[in-house]
């Protein structure tokens, strides 16, 4: 399955493929969500909620 | 999947678009998120040194006695309020914050009615606008 079928799958709320964006999109969000020197477990859900968000945001 | 995409067919195109739609929000939404923790702990050290004050009686006497700036629990509002000007604040606070009515502004700011209900009005949309761009 490719990256646009995914979005596309995700986008339509199907939640394997979100789950899948989430795994593809892990590291990054964890690298964002150090702060002060440390994994802020707050941070790294708030992060989760905008991937999310972002998924349904984001137009092409 | 876990390779490097080297951004040449249109679906690593789109991937990549992707990817740089989400970093950009979460730089936001961590900025955003930092900026709180900060408020928070610049509150917790505001009320830690008012403690034994006796002049500020229950919680909520503390919280007013704290900067406006600190009251705000709405980050983006924050940063809205800071990009209009002066004259635009105290017309926006006067209103809602103390319910004054558009008259009394006037006389008090030696304009005419229409210039403060403009001006008014302005600035509830630029702080809209503002925090609209902020939100995304």
């Amino acid at each position: 399955m490719n990256f646009k079928e995914i979005l596309l799958r995700a986008k339509a709320g199907e939640e394997p493929a979100v789950i899948a964006l989430l795994e593809m999109y892990k590291p990054l969000l964890i690298k964002g969500a150090i702060f002060g020197g440390r994994f802020d477990e707050d941070l790294y859900q708030e992060l989760c909620i905008t991937l999310i968000r972002c998924i349904k945001l984001f137009r092409f | 999947m876990w390779q490097k995409n080297s951004g040449k067919s249109e679906n690593e195109i789109l991937q990549n678009l992707f990817t740089a739609y989400l970093t950009t929000a979460v730089k936001r939404r961590r900025n955003d998120y930092i900026q709180q923790a900060a408020r928070l702990q610049q509150m917790e050290d505001v009320t830690d040194s008012l403690q034994y004050n006796p002049q500020y009686g229950t919680e909520e006497d503390m919280f007013l006695g704290l900067p406006l700036s600190m009251q705000m629990e709405d980050s983006a509002l924050l940063h809205a309020l800071k990009e209009v000007n002066e004259r635009e604040r105290r017309v926006f606070f006067a209103r809602v914050l103390d319910e004054r009515s558009f008259e009394s502004l006037a006389e008090e700011m030696g304009m005419g009615y229409k210039g403060v209900t403009s001006i008014y009005y302005r600035t509830l949309r630029k702080i809209k606008k503002k925090m609209k761009e902020l939100r995304k």
